[in-house]
């Protein structure tokens, strides 16, 4: 099986790494993808020359399809790509659209959008699925078909570089400093949990791109709440520097906070999970589709600070902790492992899997 | 006993100052989605019918729309180093990188390169594959936010701050917090 995958930003995280983890998945299982990205926003310098993945404008893409003979292409949010990708008038390729945003001006493009010119629709969670019924009705299939956790790099045996004496309890925040992700919460948490139980740390990971206004907000804010020392701003981090921080986290009887009003998957705090590190989390209805029932997660109402201050106490720690871990890395990793991700994906454009 | 029963309710008027950031960026995402070309298109249709002098305006509206939209608005102002180090700079040999105009007396023994300008020194950090020592002698966001990541990379930074420049700012108070060794402890 030939699949081409579009998507407009090529940056380091989020869709575009789901991408490279799903190329690996469909390779491994004997398939060929081919990733073309419309923008370079940084993915560029961090990718191997082994890989297939293209760069290119729009028209370009063009020329990729229809030189390329795929079993299927799938365009992920990007409508713009979606004309271009049947390819020749004599040489047509089945058009998938796979939707990962669930935001309401995200998925605006939907409405405008003929469904029923395409081979089929893909989505990561089933409460995404209803978000697209919802806009596009009944003309067309929706399949869920989930991300995939990486679980080489994620994982509850991380080892730690550093020695594993943590003095305080550690937390961590992890999202580009967006309005939707809710990023001042974070700090006004990190404010209450210092008050509550005296030093803490919260790495507070993402915001690269974040404009020099919303980082002089950050401090400022910081200020204010006096914990200037307590958080630390790591604006970007390698995958595995962020698995050894979450571990940190577990180990100090901390946490992963989930302030996020909205999330397509929750990949962050899942990957959190998978290396033990517990969830206090908003309680989005994504959260219960996607995360095994734990006591390792707490979903909150996350406006009440009561309730945030509970799930912290309540944190299972030690031995409790270890108990719990392995469970939710198991249940985890058979859900969003690369076999389920390429028997949804094969049965999505109706190929048999091999298995 | 518990450490939430210790709890305070005067986390109230940051959580109202957060929930207010959350109802103004929503209501901008709605005001967004109605000053989309994709929105607008649909009124112009209507207005545009049946032809007439209002399909003339409405032409002339779409094609400056198209024009705009060609040019595409670029952003600005990101965190992101907009120029790209020259890696040979970065290969002559420096010792330690100092952000300011000149090195601190008691790094002079060092061979330093001075660079005073923050999205220069923005992007020899980002570039820069191998983990070295940072002076910093001046307050500036775009340091203050690298300054972990780097520590985490394998860099010392260290707090130099100039004493005749005001330091009461909250980056200031950052960047000493997460420096190794601040100059002065007392300083701040």
């Amino acid at each position: 099986m030939r699949v081409l995958y579009a998507y407009r930003y090529g940056i380091v995280g989020g869709v575009s790494t789901q991408l490279l983890l799903r190329q690996d998945a469909l390779a491994s299982a004997g398939h060929e993808a081919t990733l073309f990205f419309s923008q370079d926003n940084g993915l560029g310098q961090f990718i191997s020359s082994a890989r297939s993945v293209i760069f290119g404008s729009n028209t370009g893409f063009g020329k990729v399809v229809r030189q390329g003979n795929y079993d299927a292409v799938v365009v992920i949010d990007s409508p713009e790509l979606i004309a271009r990708a049947s390819g020749g008038l004599f040489n047509r390729n089945p058009v998938f659209l796979d939707v990962h945003t669930t935001t309401d001006t995200g998925l605006s493009y939907l409405h405008d959008l003929d469904v029923s010119r395409l081979s089929g629709v893909m989505v990561p969670t089933a409460y995404s699925a209803n978000l697209v019924r919802e806009r596009v009705g009944k003309a067309v299939d929706v399949d869920v078909v989930p991300n995939i956790l990486n679980s080489s790099v994620f994982h509850p045996r991380v080892e730690l570089a550093v020695d594993s004496n943590l003095p305080v309890p550690e937390f961590i925040w992890v999202g580009k400093l967006d309005n939707h992700k809710n990023w001042r919460l974070a700090l006004v948490y990190a404010g209450m949990l210092k008050n509550m139980l005296g030093r803490i740390r919260l790495n507070v990971v993402g915001g690269y791109t974040a404009s020099e206004k919303r980082a002089d907000e950050f401090f400022e804010l910081a200020g204010r709440l006096d914990i200037l020392d307590s958080v630390s701003w790591l604006d970007r981090v390698e995958n595995t520097s962020l698995a050894a921080i979450y571990k940190r986290c577990a180990l100090s009887g901390g946490a992963m906070l989930v302030t996020s009003r909205d999330e397509s998957f929750g990949m962050a705090a899942a990957e959190s999970l998978m290396c033990g590190c517990p969830l206090v989390a908003n309680d989005l209805p994504v959260f219960r589709e996607v995360f095994p029932q734990s006591d390792l997660v707490k979903l909150i109402d996350i406006w009440d600070p009561r309730q945030v201050a509970a799930a912290v106490d309540s944190l299972p720690r030690g031995t409790m902790r270890l108990k719990l871990v392995e469970n939710v890395y198991q249940e985890l990793g058979q859900r969003y492992g690369n076999g389920a991700f390429v028997a949804a994906f094969s049965e999505a454009i109706r190929e048999p899997t091999d298995s | 006993m518990k450490a939430s029963s210790k709890l305070k309710d005067d986390w109230q008027s940051y959580l109202i100052e957060a929930l207010r950031e959350d109802l103004k960026s929503r209501e901008s995402e709605i005001t967004a989605l109605r000053n989309s070309l994709r929105y607008r298109l649909g009124g112009w249709v209507l207005e545009a019918w049946p032809p007439g002098y209002r399909t003339v305006v409405v032409a002339a509206r779409f094609a400056v729309a198209l024009i705009r939209l060609r040019k595409g608005a670029k952003k600005s102002g990101s965190g992101r180093s907009l120029r790209h180090w020259d890696e040979n700079q970065s290969r002559c040999g420096h010792e330690v990188l100092v952000f300011g105009k000149q090195c601190p007396d008691s790094w002079s023994a060092y061979k330093a390169l001075c660079l005073d300008n923050a999205s220069e020194v923005a992007a020899y950090l980002d570039s820069s594959s191998k983990p070295s020592t940072l002076i910093v002698t001046r307050s500036n966001q775009a340091i203050a936010r690298r300054i972990e990541r780097l520590k985490l990379e394998g860099w010392s930074v260290f707090w130099h701050r100039n004493p005749s420049e005001s330091c009461t700012d909250p980056i200031s108070h950052y960047i000493a917090a997460h420096s190794e060794r601040p100059e002065h402890g007392s300083d701040l």
